[in-house]
């Protein structure tokens, strides 16, 4: 294996105390905004972008990583103490993190959650470090065939999961590839689709797009449940409680090992992520267990599944994003937003043109889980006091935080109108039951993809000729059909068991 | 019969949508015309985005077993939260619309003081906590924003 693309030149600054400074406070930020309930670890992470603009790429993307981390590990808190999974990550922690918070547990449930998370997250940071110069490498093999059948792969992958239908999956997907085809064209230098406006000429700014569609329509959705009330269970968590549940963990090491696997391979897949794999590895672990019934009464080896998976997912998701350019979940997606901020272009030779960064990104990774273990440890009574914050309290201060970064990036009112209105449309494709991730994913990577079709089929004499002689891109075309086909079976065998449920 | 009427309308729309900017297509000035030119992608997603709507439209006509009728996708909101929900929407709207012509300080002030009351409870206690945090949050953004990272506000 070379492992020459890993460039880990510059990685010693984490240790700086400034930037130590500023992971810790990202991971405490992340592990609050992760415990509330309906405020996402997408959200936490676009909320912080803007700050970055300001500071050094290295700072800017370690203080997002450390927000990551944080906030895929802060949804324990919330799953745990509400029964209400603080981020989608934590869906499954909830069915025996509650049930064992009840009988009195609290304790010991947040102990095997915490614990969990910081083995799910360190072993997909060696998986990261293994992965990532392979695929690093396989990529510089890439022409304009496989770019583009790439991308395809990509939007079709995302648009299959998404949600129930791949019609509306992939309309989102198209309609993203048309926002980025707005404004200048890159290759002839021809105005598109502008209407005649000049704020339009330089196209749709990603991060106003991102934080719009993640924030604002998260923030209108959660309004409906303003009023809904809570109640948080007393918990009370010891060092030494911990200590005795890490202990215990040696009783667990194949349930750890599957589950980091689980969310390392589902993290990898465009557009999955930590959102399903706790799912995932939950049920993996109830279905070879050989008392399945415990399960959601209160089984550790539950909490300690979904708590491993979810953050190994992380370090997974990172694997496409760094190697390819292609996120692997929506909070990748806007890291690779800071990204193209601070510079580096998205794609396969991210790693090779911007080694140094990628390295510290992959470094950052490693560090905060150890900030979020120890935080987790020593803070975790006041993380369960964010649970007290009002809601009626945080959606405006979201909002106005949202406003400040998007004027913050050009210093202009019209990104600010763009972020509103996309804020609105994510609303009305949440209600509408259009995925997001797609059509986000299409205005990041438009350009690339347009680019290099037509490179190809210049290649090709006018037709598609070249991609026969690739068989990557081929493999690459082949996958997106099967991800298609077996999105398509699948919805006609949940249809047929539906019919016959009816019946 | 319309089986899902918030699929077909939407389907209508990106109908519309396509045959518009097609048609937009074919007056912006591209120069030499040739087959891979800069309109080439565009239409080819329209194209996409016009058959993925028909069948889009299709399916909406009919409806699978189980499905309610209205094709909704989330839960039923109640209309107490739904007018809630729009009137953030109006009170946000109105503060971007002010914030270029009184500042940041003082729309910020105002939009985060009324948010919070609309979504909140009004009692004279609480109003105070809200200016508290107004205040709090306003030259905190200002002092990160402008004072720490030298960024503009509006």
């Amino acid at each position: 294996m070379n492992f020459n693309l890993l460039d880990f030149s510059q990685a010693w600054f984490l240790l700086e105390p400034t930037t130590l400074l500023v992971m810790f406070a990202g991971v405490f930020g992340g592990l609050v905004v992760g415990a509330i309930p309906g405020l996402t670890s997408t959200m936490a992470v676009a909320l912080l972008v803007p700050v970055t603009f300001g500071m050094e790429a290295n700072l800017g993307l370690a203080m997002l990583i450390a927000v990551y981390v944080g906030s895929i590990s802060g949804g324990l808190v919330s799953a745990t103490l509400l029964n209400i999974p603080g981020t989608p990550s934590s869906v499954a922690t909830t069915f025996d993190a509650y049930p064992m918070a009840k009988r009195g547990e609290a304790g010991k449930a947040l102990a095997y959650g915490v614990f969990a998370s910081f083995v799910g997250g360190t072993l997909s940071f060696f998986a990261l470090v293994m992965l990532a110069p392979l695929l690093g490498n396989f990529a510089l093999r890439f022409g304009p065939c496989e770019y583009f059948s790439l991308v395809v792969f990509t939007l079709t992958c995302v648009a299959s999961i998404s949600r129930k239908s791949i019609v509306k999956g992939l309309i989102s997907a198209c309609l993203g590839l048309f926002m980025s085809t707005v404004g200048m064209s890159d290759t002839d230098g021809i105005p598109r689709f502008t209407f005649g406006l000049m704020e339009l000429l330089s196209g749709f700014s990603v991060m106003p797009v991102l934080i719009g569609m993640y924030a604002v329509s998260q923030v209108l959705v959660e309004i409906q449940d303003i009023n809904k009330p809570f109640t948080i269970i007393n918990a009370t968590f010891t060092v030494r409680e911990f200590w005795a549940v890490v202990k215990s963990f040696r009783h667990s090491v194949y349930n750890v090992l599957r589950s980091s696997l689980i969310g390392i391979g589902i993290g990898i897949l465009p557009g999955t992520g930590s959102g399903l794999s706790n799912i995932v590895a939950y049920a993996q672990e109830k279905a070879s267990s050989k008392d399945p019934d415990s399960y959601g009464k209160g089984n550790p080896k539950g909490i300690i599944a979904s708590e491993t998976s979810n953050n190994a997912a992380i370090g997974g998701a990172l694997v496409p994003m760094l190697t390819l350019g292609i996120p692997g979940d929506a909070t990748t997606m806007i890291l690779l937003g800071a990204l193209m901020i601070h510079g580096a272009q998205p794609g396969p030779l991210l790693m090779r043109d911007n080694g140094p960064l990628v390295g510290v990104i992959i470094a950052a990774f490693f560090v905060c889980n150890f900030i979020m273990l120890f935080q987790l440890v020593y803070f975790i009574r006041g993380l369960i006091k964010s649970l007290l914050i009002p809601r009626h309290i945080l959606y405006p201060v979201i909002m106005a935080m949202c406003v400040v970064g998007c004027f913050a990036l050009n210093s202009s009112m019209s990104d600010v109108w763009v972020f509103f209105l996309m804020g609105l449309l994510g609303f009305a494709f949440n209600k509408l039951g259009f995925p997001l991730l797609p059509l986000v994913l299409g205005l990041i990577l438009g350009t690339m993809a347009e680019g290099h079709l037509r490179v190809s089929i210049l290649e090709g004499g006018g037709t598609l000729a070249a991609y026969l002689d690739r068989p990557i891109a081929l493999a690459f075309l082949g996958m997106s059909l099967l991800s298609v086909a077996l999105s398509i079976r699948s919805i006609y065998k949940e249809r047929k068991n539906m019919r016959q449920a009816a019946a | 019969m319309i089986a899902k009427p918030k699929d077909f309308c939407m389907a209508v729309l990106l109908l519309i949508m396509v045959a518009l900017l097609y048609a937009r297509s074919n007056v912006i000035n591209v120069g030499v015309e040739h087959a891979l030119g800069p309109m080439f992608f565009p239409r080819l997603v329209l194209s996409g985005i016009g058959g993925l709507s028909l069948i889009l439209l299709v399916q909406s006509l009919r409806r699978t077993a189980g499905q309610p009728r209205s094709g909704a996708s989330g839960p039923r909101v109640e209309r107490r939260e739904r007018i809630l929900q729009w009137s953030f929407v109006g009170l946000f709207l109105l503060y971007l619309i002010i914030l270029p012509v009184l500042g940041y300080i003082w729309t910020t002030l105002g939009f985060l003081v009324a948010g919070m009351a609309l979504l909140g409870p009004r009692k004279p206690r609480n109003l105070a906590l809200y200016a508290g945090v107004a205040v709090v949050v306003t030259f905190g953004l200002q002092y990160v924003f402008s004072g720490l990272l030298h960024l503009f506000l509006p």
